[in-house]
């Protein structure tokens, strides 16, 4: 009997431990349990039923061989989890990558000693030695054990932690997952080339080999890690963009509620100069009106409608909102931008201060200006709690609500950025400042104001 | 110390601001005029912190300021207003800050940090320049930026081109604390001096000036903390 025979349920073993540790996480199917015993038998029946013909073997037909457990494998784990194919590609994918990691280094490490290859493994020197049990062959079983620990326990960290504890891991970069398949599968089968070539063993060809397809598969996991740190990445440009997106939508309603205000409060007005009212209620109806016929003309008309709505909300919470700002020259920002921009400084401030007890420490300034070929916007307000820097460099408040949170900042970022600007967050005693600086695209004139 | 003015018709309001300026600083010395003429007669020119009330008899808050301007006066501007559109016209006389009546210590305690803040950051600060001729002393608000050049450094403030020694490190040092910052590897550019950031150029104190990539980053976020916290340019 070849060690093969007896390698082929070492070999299953190790990618369905290896695949259990990346894909725990994923959503099961209906009766997974069931799914998972039945699967695991019929994976090692059809271990057992492959063929390993003593002598007739050679690179292709091993390949062949481990990729095929491998397929099957992975019928196995689509039958359990009900997560997307593509996730569960990647993850068993991942899992092949951590078993052959911890068989190249095995290998590379016993390559010094001349008398056990672990390309034996495939062939019959295991075998032999196994026939007289020694120190040497109890030494290579634990540290066999120990390093497929240890390099299954590693890429647990780097890759299997990764995939997000809901499992609601999605894989976006396909080429890549693709690729760095195709570089596993090419090492694979060299990897089994190398070994049937036994006729002229030469000891340095046999370590070059083996460092090259150990450095093979740290790139593969190198690869796959930034699958899913890409995948973080474009989860938070979609909120963002999301964000942006809803902005301008609700920017166009609030525009038009206002708009609508507008004119009957306008109506109004005019409806109390004839009426036969006192002068005395006819002055506080109007400055009742008033608060909607907003005191608050910036020189841009979204910023307009975008303080007349917060100031609302601010003037019903007891929050004093002081606008110091002169918005003139920011017609080169898009509605929605503007409305995103000044709608989380504000949506940001506003929350910051309803979590202050003290109602008379609720207040907000906010400070528009343009100078020297920029527009600088300052808002600040005082805050109570703990704030700390995130590793993004934007401070996090603690609060309750985990999902959404931080967006309102980064999205701050995000369009200052995309005109070329910065957005800087400060933090001193109780006071929280947001400064953000636009420069004015050359050419544009400053009048070319609001619409 | 620091010089406050407070020129508000309501005694009443008056010594309320007053007191809030007095718990907050500890400074007891705090004038109080009754109206827009007599801040302007009395010497206005020594106040660096004003807090102006707009709604004010004969002469208007507003109107005030941009004759305390023409006549040279470079002090911060509060107003206090029951009548919030005013302030946003308040840019044009340069005001810094508005505040709406009635008063909370809270919200003023916060718009006074900030004045107090940008009166620091405007005060003079002078410093040694080693030149061949010998030590001289610069006033840092005059100096438009600094030219280093390996071991020399050329001071280039509105007047005249200052040549003294010394390298990018000893010049940091001593303008510590100073709204100065790099726009690249040879200029140290003063924030309060800059006329225009377009593109890749600062335009300061007449000269343009390369941002160069690498400095650009930190370079406008330097300047947007500058402007945030009230710094003006010229």
């Amino acid at each position: 009997m070849s060690m093969l025979a007896i390698y082929k349920f070492i070999f299953i073993t190790e990618i369905i431990i290896a695949e259990g540790l990346f894909m725990y996480k994923l959503s099961r199917r209906k009766y997974f349990a069931a799914r998972l015993v039945l699967c695991i038998a019929v994976c090692y029946l059809l271990t057992a039923l492959f063929p390993v013909f003593p002598k007739a073997f050679n690179g292709w037909y091993v390949s062949f061989m481990f990729l095929t457990l491998f397929a099957v494998t992975l019928g196995g784990a689509v039958v359990c989890f009900s997560a997307p194919l593509k996730n569960v590609f990647f993850c068993c994918l991942a899992a092949y990558t951590a078993q052959h990691l911890a068989y190249e280094l095995f290998k590379l490490i016993l390559s010094p000693f001349d008398s056990v290859s672990a390309g034996d493994m495939y062939g019959t020197g295991m075998i032999e030695l196994g026939r007289s049990p020694s120190a040497m062959v109890i030494a290579i079983v634990v540290g066999y054990v120990d390093l497929y620990i240890a390099v299954y326990a590693l890429s647990y960290f780097f890759i299997g932690k990764k995939i997000s504890d809901n499992g609601d891991l999605r894989v976006k970069n396909t080429s890549l997952v693709i690729f760095s398949a195709i570089i596993l599968l090419v090492d694979i089968i060299l990897n089994a080339f190398t070994v049937y070539i036994d006729e002229d063993y030469n000891f340095v060809y046999d370590v070059i080999i083996c460092v090259y397809n150990t450095l093979c598969c740290v790139l593969v996991f190198f690869i796959q890690n930034s699958v899913i740190k890409r995948k973080g990445i474009y989860e938070e440009l979609e909120v963002v963009s999301a964000l942006l997106a809803t902005s301008e939508k609700q920017y166009e309603m609030r525009k038009e509620e206002i708009d609508l205000i507008n004119i009957k409060c306008h109506d109004m007005k005019q409806r109390i100069a004839v009426s036969p009212l006192d002068e005395a209620t006819k002055s506080e109806i109007a400055e009742l009106v008033s608060i909607y016929d907003a005191n608050l003309k910036t020189g841009n008309q979204v910023v307009d409608i975008i303080l007349t709505e917060k100031n609302l909300i601010c003037h019903a919470n007891g929050v004093q909102l002081t606008c110091m700002a002169d918005c003139s020259a920011l017609g080169f920002v898009s509605e929605g931008d503007l409305y995103s921009l000044f709608g989380n400084i504000l949506d940001n401030a506003v929350a910051a201060v309803l979590r202050i007890g003290d109602v008379n420490k609720r207040g907000i300034s906010l400070h528009v200006r343009s100078q020297s070929g920029v527009i600088s916007i300052m808002a600040e307000n005082r805050y109570e709690g703990e704030i700390s820097l995130g590793r993004d460099g934007l401070p996090r408040t603690i609060k309750e609500d985990g999902r959404n949170h931080g967006f309102g900042l980064k999205s701050i970022r995000a369009v200052a950025e995309k005109y070329g600007g910065n957005a800087v967050f400060g933090f001193s005693e109780d006071i929280f400042t947001v400064n953000v600086l636009l420069p004015v695209p050359s050419g544009n004139p400053s009048s070319c104001a609001s619409v | 110390m620091i010089n406050f003015c407070i020129v508000e018709d309501d005694p009443e309001m008056a010594s309320e601001l007053a007191a809030f300026i007095k718990s907050y600083t500890g400074e007891s010395g705090i004038d109080i005029e009754q109206s827009a003429e007599r801040f302007l007669e009395n010497n206005p020119q020594s106040y660096d912190v004003i807090f102006m009330d707009i709604d004010l008899p004969d002469l208007n808050g507003m109107e005030a300021v941009r004759a305390y301007r023409n006549a040279g006066g470079e002090g911060i501007v509060i107003f206090v207003t029951n009548l919030a559109q005013f302030a946003v016209g308040g840019y044009e006389v340069g005001a810094f800050d508005f505040i709406v009546k009635p008063v909370s210590y809270h919200n003023f305690a916060m718009k006074l940090r900030r004045a107090l803040n940008a009166v620091n950051m405007r005060s003079g600060k002078e410093i040694w320049v080693a030149t061949r001729q010998g030590k001289r002393l610069i006033d840092a608000k005059k100096l438009v930026y600094i030219e280093v050049m390996k071991h020399q450094l050329t001071y280039h403030t509105f007047t005249e081109n200052i040549v003294g020694s010394g390298t990018l490190k000893s010049a940091l040092e001593a303008l510590e604390g100073l709204p100065f910052a790099l726009c690249n590897r040879c200029y140290l550019v003063n924030l309060a001096c800059i006329t225009e950031v377009s593109g890749n150029y600062v335009t300061v104190g007449g000269d343009k000036l390369l941002i160069s990539s690498p400095k650009k980053k930190e370079f406008l976020k330097r300047f947007n903390e500058y402007l945030g916290a009230g710094g003006r340019g010229v």
